[in-house]
């Protein structure tokens, strides 16, 4: 029967008709000219193994012990390149090749799709440039183009009027400003006036009605008229509102709203800038 | 906590912190008088009646001007003014 395997004869051995059945007819493949040919030969032989060509079909098939099934052969017939890549074939071998990366020539190159399942090369642009959208750019609808400047949100809160310091060492609110969440730089100015000639020491703080940003200590130079400046970065969570307030160690100042000589305009105020 | 209370007629912010202090009352920070004139001072919510009464009998004495700061109302130190003289 097939699956016999291999038999090595010596000089005067005997070829029986079994070895003949065995190992030489159901080792073969053997040749039908179709499945019914086939079934009709060998339905008294059938046995796992068994190699046979049908000429109707040029099919090469083995019995499996229960079937006769193909020899190895795949279904696919063809490969076709898709969107994307190209080559394919139907026979030997078949090489595709991915159509976005041979579209790049050279570094720094991008591929912009320009409309559905299309798509092209992109030079790389001139150094800090940056990729920006722009619909009218035609088929990419994306450029190259310098980075733009960073568009920042300002305040300002100017004190309307002068605020009386009739007593000492007593904080009296100044400019004050309202800002929304975020990170804001705050600069905040005052100028304080010695109407009384009494000098002393002011000190002056930017805070939020609770917590102290900034503050700044400034000598009044007797009936004189001084400047004060601070900074500081704030981050209110919500709406939050922060002022400067100003106490003098001595009774009798003013914080100004408007500069006294040469009418310069507001003198006291604050400036926000949002920075994120 | 802030808490408003009316101004008395006059007022030294630090004079009224030490006598809020000597009652036991510890203040933030010195009073602080709002935009439309309202005082407010940092102390306990506990202790706003007691405050009230402090505040009320408040009389601000003025301090003379000290030599420190008549000095630097002018921009010159103890230490200049001691070079001045040779001392």
């Amino acid at each position: 029967m097939a699956g016999a395997g291999y038999k090595l004869y010596s000089t005067g051995d005997v070829l029986s008709a079994s070895d003949v059945n065995t190992y030489l007819q159901q080792q073969t493949v053997m040749v039908f000219a179709s499945a019914a040919a086939r079934t009709t030969a060998l339905a008294s032989v059938l046995s796992e193994g068994l190699i046979t060509y049908l000429k109707d079909t040029d099919a090469l098939e083995i019995y499996s012990g229960s079937a006769w099934v193909g020899y190895g052969s795949g279904d696919i017939t063809g490969v076709t390149a898709g969107t994307g890549i190209s080559g394919g074939g139907t026979s030997g071998t078949v090489t595709v090749t991915n159509s976005m990366a041979t579209e790049i020539t050279a570094a720094g190159d991008i591929i912009v799709g320009t409309g559905s399942g299309t798509f092209d090369n992109l030079p790389i642009g001139t150094t800090n440039q940056v990729l920006t959208a722009d619909t009218t750019v035609s088929p990419y609808k994306v450029k190259w183009a310098s980075a733009g400047a960073a568009s920042l949100t300002s305040q300002t809160a100017n004190l309307s009027a002068n605020v009386s310091m009739p007593s000492a060492n007593t904080f009296y609110d100044g400019p004050s400003i309202t800002l929304a969440a975020g990170t804001w730089l705050l600069i905040g100015q005052v100028s304080i006036e010695d109407p009384g000639a009494n000098g002393g020491r002011n000190t002056a703080k930017l805070w939020d009605g609770t917590t102290v940003s900034t503050s700044v200590d400034s000598t009044q130079p007797s009936g004189s008229t001084i400047g004060m400046t601070m900074s500081a970065f704030v981050s209110p969570a919500s709406s939050t509102t922060y002022k400067v307030s100003v106490a003098n160690s001595q009774p009798t100042h003013n914080i100004l709203a408007n500069t006294t000589t040469n009418s310069a305009g507001n003198t006291s105020r604050i400036t926000a800038t949002k920075i994120a | 906590m802030n808490i408003q209370f009316k101004q008395p007629k006059t007022l030294d912010g630090q004079q009224l912190i030490e006598e809020l202090a000597q009652a036991g009352i510890i203040a933030a920070d010195i009073p602080n008088i709002d935009l439309d004139g309202n005082m407010w001072i940092d102390i306990n919510a506990k202790d706003e009646s007691q405050a009230s009464a402090i505040i009320a009998a408040h009389v601000a004495v003025l301090k003379p001007i000290s030599i420190e700061d008549k000095l630097a109302s002018v921009g010159l130190s103890i230490a200049d003014l001691k070079a001045a003289l040779g001392l």
